[in-house]
């Protein structure tokens, strides 16, 4: 797993998350130890048995695509109440 | 009060003896004296558990609340609901939450009788190794303040080993039970996946955790199970498997035959926690027990694995907190978007963004198959090499911990935090149970083992560490605390 600005990027916004600029030098200095650490996975003997997956073989996954998949104002038609900007979510406790 | 077990007293107060009230008080003037130092609590009830005590021992005078339990004080780890309480999960992101309804195990202690004192600290949403990942602070080791308790259940450990409450109920994604357990020298179990229901537990990652109990001794331990464990129609993966764990501590296990892991005994762990371990078979050879060591190779592939998929689970599991439903909200957004990635960057902590963005990169399309797949078969891996080994043994053997309780702010880099869990996190990877206890002390702190069982062995389990701690008395030690003078 090769972690540069663009994969860190990537899954920074995969996760909806955001680092200042010297917060994300430095996970992603932990990242590059962490994938280090994973990559011992692939060294797992050929004899391990399949584990029991339920994809379809040969079935390929979706594109993960970071974004607003919606426009703003058809969202906020679904919300029961609003203020124009935001959802109101009514207080439950 | 506070050197006999959780079952003693509750016979006590049975009887008459002693009152759930007067306990209760003790046990509050006991943490007041002490939990200040340590940073072992986030939330205190004191109110609410004289209420309890009050209501319950006048049940008692009844007729009623016949468990072992009834009237015993306890301590939960802040990541388990209980209705009207905060539960915080030692995040910002949880920092006011309080706690709409009881977690099944709540439910189930409540209706024993047992008087719920306060949540404890802990890593925050159970991931981290040290106890050091909290939003309200590092827990504090009770043999040495400049160390740590432990994680990610710092707070029930260290309660347990101050006996601040009679147990407490902690849980156990990758050793979260068992190393702290180790780390502040009580006894902890991590049941079979299943055993005991997972509804009103914050989910870290829902494959591998379980709730279970931290206390003074198997006994309790065992006690506590009783009361939680069986069925939850609010948890589908819980089982119908009811044992009395109790009345099962006291079996002979002549004959027993023990596995001692290899690998867990190589340069990596420190000598004399290593020799504690193996003392464990000298004195279990005492009771007609036989003991060889042998060897499980896969066992160095379970960290990454069990990082790859906890990783996974939780960047699902915490997909939910977007400031919309529950938790922080940021005040600083202009659109939806930036709502969600607001609330979620000002509301999580450093490890906890981690472990996010690892899970999130490993379940991305360009990463799947090279690491959640292979992460995937490696733990089926596990699952056979224990399947194999328990063919020919009853229990495993291990240290808990390679090490004893490391310095605070020593760890500089979260994988070298993660090497901590090096001996627990196969056991989640393949479901089975597993008790830490006292063994011994190096350097004066105290070193836990580790005993495996097959799927189901849990009552057996705690049978061999309760018969252990008859002729051993390292359960019963105590920290020599700040304010000894006081409690």
């Amino acid at each position: 797993m090769k972690i540069n600005a663009e994969v860190f990027e990537y899954a920074s916004k995969l996760a909806k998350l955001k680092f200042s600029q010297a917060d994300a030098a430095k996970e992603m200095e932990n990242l590059k130890d962490i994938a280090v650490f994973v990559e011992g996975l692939k060294e797992i003997p050929d004899t391990l048995p399949e584990q029991t997956e339920r994809r379809e073989p040969g079935a390929k996954l979706r594109e993960d695509v970071s974004g607003v998949p919606f426009e703003r104002e058809t969202l906020m038609e679904n919300s029961s109440d609003n203020d124009g900007e935001l959802f109101i979510v009514p207080q439950t406790i | 009060m506070f050197d006999i077990t959780a079952v003693k007293i509750g016979e006590k107060i049975k009887k008459g003896e002693l009152s759930a009230v007067d306990v209760t008080v003790a046990t509050i003037d006991r943490i007041n004296a002490l939990s200040g130092h340590y940073n072992e609590f986030i939330t205190l009830d004191v109110q609410g558990a004289v209420a309890q005590a009050e209501r319950v021992q006048k049940g008692i005078e009844r007729g009623e609340f016949l468990s072992a339990l009834a009237g015993v004080p306890f301590v939960v780890k802040d990541n388990i609901c209980v209705k009207g309480m905060k539960m915080t999960c030692a995040s910002k992101m949880l920092e006011n939450f309080v706690s709409p309804y009881d977690a099944t195990v709540i439910t189930r202690l409540r209706k024993a009788g047992a008087i719920i004192l306060g949540k404890t600290n802990m890593d925050e949403f159970a991931m981290g190794s040290t106890g050091e990942n909290s939003y309200f602070g590092a827990t504090l080791n009770p043999y040495d303040e400049r160390r740590v308790a432990g994680g990610s259940s710092s707070g029930s450990a260290v309660a347990a080993a101050l006996r601040e409450g009679f147990y407490s109920l902690g849980t156990d994604t990758g050793g979260s039970i068992r190393q702290p357990c180790a780390y502040c020298g009580v006894t902890g179990i991590k049941t079979t996946y299943g055993v005991v229901s997972r509804y009103g537990l914050v989910a870290h990652a829902s494959s591998l955790e379980q709730i279970g109990p931290m206390a003074v001794d198997a006994e309790t331990c065992a006690a506590v199970l009783d009361l939680i464990c069986g069925k939850d129609k609010f948890d589908s993966t819980t089982v119908d498997y009811n044992v009395e764990y109790l009345n099962s501590i006291s079996n002979d296990i002549k004959g027993l035959k023990i596995g001692v892991l290899s690998e867990s005994f190589s340069d990596k762990t420190d000598k004399t926690l290593g020799d504690n371990v193996l003392k464990v078979c000298d004195t279990l050879k005492y009771f007609g027990a036989q003991a060889e060591m042998f060897s499980m190779p896969i066992t160095q592939y379970t960290l990454p694995a069990y990082y790859v998929i906890s990783s996974a689970e939780a960047s699902s599991n915490l997909a939910r907190y977007d400031g919309v439903r529950y938790g922080l909200r940021s005040n600083f957004c202009n659109n939806i978007e930036e709502l969600y990635v607001n609330s979620r960057s000002e509301g999580f902590g450093d490890e906890v963004k981690r472990r996010i963005l690892l899970g999130t990169l490993v379940l991305s399309a360009g990463y799947y198959d090279d690491y959640y797949k292979l992460a995937l078969r490696a733990r089926e891996t596990v699952k056979k090499a224990f399947e194999k080994a328990f063919e020919k043994y009853d229990v495993i053997l291990s240290p808990t911990t390679p090490k004893v309780a490391p310095k605070i702010n020593s760890i500089i880099k979260p994988i070298d935090m993660y090497f901590g869990d090096a001996y627990t996190v196969a056991v989640n990877l393949a479901g089975l149970p597993a008790v830490s206890f006292p063994c011994g002390f190096s350097d004066g702190l105290p070193t836990g083992a580790q005993l495996i069982g097959p799927a189901f062995s849990d009552a057996k389990l705690l049978n061999i560490v309760h018969q252990y701690q008859q002729i051993t008395d390292y359960h019963k030690k105590t920290p020599e605390c700040k304010k000894e003078g006081q409690v």
